[in-house]
């Protein structure tokens, strides 16, 4: 059954949706998870709903896993791959010490948030109160409330600068921030939420309403600091207000970064394993036209590990990278 | 004529999807309003890249398309049937089709009046830029040397798709006819496909960039062409211009009759009617290889509802042994079963729809009589779907 089975890595969004949608056109799928759980980084969010649908997208995966209660897949959490030989078509890949014969393999290993420890003089690991986005959430959702009532958001931490590698826009944290942003004030209505950013990437009809709202409930500036030191009143940060171009310095209680999505720190090692290239920024090399499609023939890419995505956009390209296997599995055979 | 799929739109989006479901050996009719495939492609090919890569692309997959029926100058009328069995009025003929996937993309329309001004001959949208560099070399010539300036998130805020465009097209006339290019928007729309490098490109060719931080750009007619005011640094700058270029109004192009709305389908590709998928630009603000990747996602979707739709395996009821208890209408989930009269067997007692069944045996596990049983699904078959021997 080798032209039946297909082998997924990952099983975040991207590579459950995708495992999903072959398991119903007929294929013998099998996913392969790092960890123990299944839902990737998506799963750790939560719904930012205020008084109405933000469209964040975190309901997907909770369908996603309703679906997979009704589909015959295979789950190997707690598995790596560990070796991949033979060709498109007859893949033999040695997962757990069992070999799999597979006819195909979708990659969908996803990605690392940028180091927040790189950017020193934002004071992160050092000062009291300076935390990532993601990290706020999960205080967040441990503790109910933020005890702070000047709240600071600093975009593109890791994103969109040739001179760290990362010359391309991370495209989910302006819209994270953003929708956090509000959902924090709609729970604690006396915070105060400042964003400091470059360009708001606010574009997508997902985000229909949440640009209008947040240039109403928060306060958006342009311009991101490069320093945050411990002052008198809390954390205080210097910036350059781009309007009208002079110096101020602010305090606040809590100073977020919205870290940026990176390559993961062993792409390099998987691409070696699989005999795929990368791209100029780390992530996984895709045909010109052909985002889903890996630079060796019955390899495909979906989701994060190919180029930064959201959580709708992942499960979408999962979805495309299985119509490409099911569409090459045809080629292959002649069918 | 019968087909299995029927797309609707035969731009990026509808060529991706057609193709992806003719690989997966369905009969797909691909139906546009224009003469040929390709839609922004073929009509404005800098719109969504550099021309020469659009051209490639469309050529790619227009030799891809091989045997698949493409239905030029058609455009949908009305809709009719459920899903598996919809009929399709087009302006020309009708067809029968199982689902259908609509990838009818934008209406754009430029309105001056938005950005207080009023049409004129130097008053271009993006499209009529994007044609008009497509046009033979003297248009690109007339425009050589020229002061440009692109107002952009006027008509169309926050349009990633139409900042991607300004993007492209102002390299473009940087590059080709050295014209003197400002920018103005609310902000750099740089989530996509490399844009953050075609920005950085861009600005490296010479292209200024004013952004409306506090004050907005105020455009006013001026000696024949335009005068833009920007505010840098509290303070005012005026930058005249020959030749203006806008943004436009979009609209998601969705052919009433279908049913389906936007509002739900903003993460999915599905609709909420069962048969009818969205892809590309009508249901998401996407550039490119956005647009590519929908496609196939909307193929994906579409092939999975015809596999449920396939294998003739339907819930058949025997009137006759039938206890009228009411327990498959309640579990059935896809509300295929009620209880209606008989005539074979002179009684009221359960009937199922066969159009909306789709064979799940939830109905034939639970009747309490044994008496519905899914036709042309032998257990044989069940096992050896199982992989289990009797």
């Amino acid at each position: 059954m080798t032209d039946r089975g297909v082998l997924v890595l990952g099983g975040g969004v991207a590579g459950l949706a995708a495992a999903l949608s072959l398991a119903c056109m007929g294929f013998e799928v099998t996913v392969v998870e790092r960890e123990r759980a299944l839902g990737g980084r998506a799963a750790g969010y939560a719904c930012k709903a205020t008084d109405r649908c933000l469209h964040c997208g975190v309901c997907l995966v909770s369908d996603l896993q309703d679906e997979l209660a009704s589909a015959t897949v295979n789950l190997r959490t707690g598995a790596v791959l560990e070796e991949l030989a033979g060709q498109a078509g007859d893949f033999r890949a040695t997962v757990a010490g069992t070999v799999l014969k597979v006819g195909a393999v979708v990659v969908a290993t996803g990605m690392d948030p940028a180091p927040a420890t790189g950017w020193p003089d934002l004071g992160y690991g050092r000062r009291e109160g300076v935390l990532t986005a993601s990290e706020l959430e999960s205080r967040l959702r441990r503790e109910g409330v933020v005890d702070a009532r000047r709240v600071a958001f600093v975009q593109c931490v890791g994103s969109r600068n040739p001179a760290w590698g990362r010359g391309y826009c991370s495209e989910v944290c302006c819209p994270y921030a953003l929708r956090l942003g509000l959902s924090l004030i709609a729970q604690q209505p006396g915070l105060e939420v400042t964003v400091f950013y470059n360009d708001l990437q606010t574009g997508g009809s997902d985000l229909a309403g949440v640009y209008e709202q947040a240039g109403r409930k928060l306060r958006l500036l342009q311009g991101v600091p490069a320093r945050a030191e411990a002052g008198p009143d809390g954390i205080e940060v210097r910036y350059e207000s781009v309007p009208d171009a002079v110096l101020r310095r602010e305090s606040f209680d809590l100073l977020v970064l919205s870290t940026g999505i990176w390559p993961r720190a062993d792409a390099a090692a998987l691409a070696r394993l699989l005999g795929i290239n990368l791209d100029a920024s780390g992530f996984y090399a895709a045909r010109p036209g052909e985002s889903w499609r890996s630079s060796r023939p019955g390899i495909y890419l979906a989701g994060c590990c190919q180029k930064p995505r959201g959580i709708a956009a992942s499960v979408a390209h999962g979805r495309a990278a299985a119509a490409a296997v099911a569409a090459g599995r045809l080629e292959v055979t002649g069918v | 004529m019968k087909v299995e799929v029927t797309v609707a739109g035969a731009g990026p989006s509808g060529l991706s999807c057609a193709l992806a479901l003719a690989g997966l050996g369905r009969r797909v009719a691909l139906v546009d309003d224009g003469p040929a495939p390709g839609g922004t492609l073929r009509v404005c090919p800098g719109y969504l890249g550099p021309a020469g890569a659009s051209a490639q692309l469309l050529a790619t997959m227009q030799e891809s398309l091989g045997p698949l029926e493409f239905m030029a100058g058609e455009t949908l009328r009305d809709l009719t049937g459920g899903p598996g069995d919809y009929r399709l009025q087009l302006t020309g003929r009708q067809l029968e089709t199982r689902a259908l996937v609509l990838a009818t993309g934008l209406d754009l329309v430029v309105q001056p009046a938005d950005h207080g001004l009023t049409p004129g001959y130097n008053l271009l949208s993006l499209t009529a830029l994007a044609g008009l560099l497509a046009s033979p070399a003297q248009a690109v010539a007339r425009l050589r040397g020229r002061r440009v300036a692109f107002r952009l998130d006027v008509s169309a805020p926050d349009s990633r798709r139409q900042h991607a465009a300004a993007l492209h097209l102002a390299a473009a006339l940087r590059r080709d006819s050295a014209a003197e290019v400002f920018w103005f928007g609310r902000d750099l729309k740089v989530a996509g496909d490399g844009l953050d490098e075609l920005y950085r490109e861009t600005r490296d060719l010479g292209v200024t960039f004013f952004k409306d931080t506090g004050r907005p750009v105020v455009a006013t007619p001026h000696a024949g062409g335009y005068q833009l005011q920007a505010w840098v640094d509290e303070l005012p700058v005026v930058v005249p211009a020959e030749l203006m270029v806008v943004d436009e109004r979009q609209t998601p192009r969705l052919p009433v009759a279908t049913g389906p709305g936007r509002s739900s389908v903003r993460l999915q590709q599905r609709s909420p009617r069962p048969g009818i998928f969205l892809a590309g630009s009508v249901r998401a603000d996407l550039e490119l290889a956005g647009c590519l990747a929908d496609g196939r996602a909307a193929a994906a979707s579409a092939e999975i509802f015809l596999r449920s739709l396939t294998g003739e395996v339907r819930a058949e009821v025997d009137a006759a042994n039938c206890a009228r208890c009411l327990t498959c209408v309640r579990l059935c989930a896809h509300q295929a079963i009620a209880v209606a009269f008989s005539r074979e067997s002179g009684r009221d007692a359960a009937q199922v729809d066969p159009r909306a069944c789709r064979g799940c045996g939830v109905c034939a596990a639970a009747c309490p009589a044994v008496a519905i049983k899914l036709v042309a699904c032998p257990d044989e078959e069940i096992f050896r779907r199982l992989g289990v021997t009797a």
